[in-house]
């Protein structure tokens, strides 16, 4: 096995127009017009990229069960830089190159890196050859730390503070300080905390 | 084994005979008196029994405190980190009371979680079987069951889903005016 190396570049970028990163039934990640961006390289391929703008995360949260809905949605405004590991198609053709602000950003996009793969809070920083899909996606929360949201086709991982969250099609699992829910297809165990 | 534990042996088997002879007669004994069996076996064994019943409800309690209630379809609801017997409930917030009844305080949307009762429901959906109102009536009455914590819209598909608390107030709404209209009846 092979081992490559993340490494951040040194351009700044900016978007063009509005992108969307994700979008599934469930949830969905999108930035604004004129977020800047820089790239997580491999093997020098973008592999990723760190954003700072305006942005948006959506996801629902909830699980169904026969005893009515659980959780609710996520919104969060993307408003501080954030992280994304993996290469939607075609995101390359929709940046321009960043006229203003660059240096400042690029200081921010590489504590952001350094927090993200060097602390090894999460990941390392190198990736086997095999890796090559699925989405990952670090915000930063209140407390320093990142919330995760991983993707790979249906799944779905998301792990914040309070909360985890994970999804596969008619699978769900769902801890919160409240409820921790297990359902797969209709059948669902609910553990309720209290006190 | 050795002479003398053989010989220990034989007393004890011929003295567990004896006690059975007697609890048999005690036993005969009582039935002639009460119509029943009653065997008194000594207080430090009643002490021990009772000891054991003690841990063993102890043990059941423990586990129940787990596992409480399966509900209706195989859900089941397990409650952690509160005994069996309840303790006092801790201050209710009269005004969030308030609220959820104020939410539910109105037919159409009673309605409205009558119809969230059997799955999530597009607004569209909603809205055929409460033709009688406005799009605009329907999606304040969504918002206010949605304030109340009755209802949760899904953000990506937009559907309105009925909630725990949801299901379990409109219950309670429609269970009260059962029994009312029981005692008119009656």
């Amino acid at each position: 096995m092979i081992w490559h190396h993340y490494e951040l570049g040194s351009t700044v970028l900016k978007t063009n127009e509005p992108l969307t990163l994700w979008k599934a039934d469930r949830g969905s990640v999108e930035i604004g017009k004129d977020t800047l961006a820089v790239a997580i390289t491999l093997e020098g391929k973008p592999q990723g990229y760190i954003f700072g703008g305006n942005g948006k995360m959506v996801l629902d949260a909830i699980v169904e069960t026969e005893q009515g809905a659980v959780g609710k949605p996520v919104e969060q405004e993307l408003t501080e830089p954030f992280l994304m590991l993996g290469n939607p198609q075609d995101i390359e053709s929709r940046f321009a190159l960043a006229t203003g602000g660059e240096q400042d950003f690029l200081t921010t996009a590489e504590d952001l890196y350094h927090k993200f793969f060097r602390e090894g809070e999460h990941f390392g920083s190198r990736c086997n050859d095999h890796y090559h899909e699925g989405l990952v996606f670090a915000f930063r929360n209140d407390s320093g730390h990142f919330d995760l949201l991983i993707l790979h086709g249906s799944k779905i991982v998301y792990r914040a503070k309070h909360m985890m969250f994970i999804s596969d099609e008619n699978r769900v699992i769902m801890k919160s300080p409240e409820h921790t829910i297990v359902s797969d297809n209709g059948r669902c165990i609910i553990v309720k905390r209290r006190g | 084994m050795s002479e003398d534990l053989r010989e220990e042996m034989k007393k004890l088997k011929e003295e567990m005979a004896n006690l059975k002879d007697q609890l048999k007669e005690v036993g005969q004994e009582e039935r002639r008196h009460k119509g029943g069996l009653y065997i008194d076996i000594g207080s430090p064994v009643q002490d021990y029994m009772d000891d054991v019943m003690q841990s063993v409800a102890e043990g059941v309690q423990g586990e129940l405190e787990k596992s409480i209630f399966i509900g209706p379809g195989g859900t089941r609801i397990i409650t952690r980190g509160r005994p069996l017997h309840r303790e006092p409930e801790q201050p209710v917030d009269l005004a969030q009371a308030a609220g959820v009844m104020s939410a539910l305080g109105h037919e159409h949307r009673l309605r409205i979680l009558n119809e969230l009762m059997t799955g999530g429901k597009y607004i569209n959906e909603l809205q055929e079987k409460l033709s009688e109102i406005t799009t605009s009536t329907l999606s304040s009455h969504l918002n206010v069951l949605e304030e109340a914590g009755l209802v949760v819209q899904e953000k990506m598909r937009g559907r309105y889903l009925i909630t725990m608390p949801g299901r379990t107030a409109y219950k309670m709404a429609t269970r009260i005016a059962s029994f009312i209209k029981q005692g008119e009846e009656q």
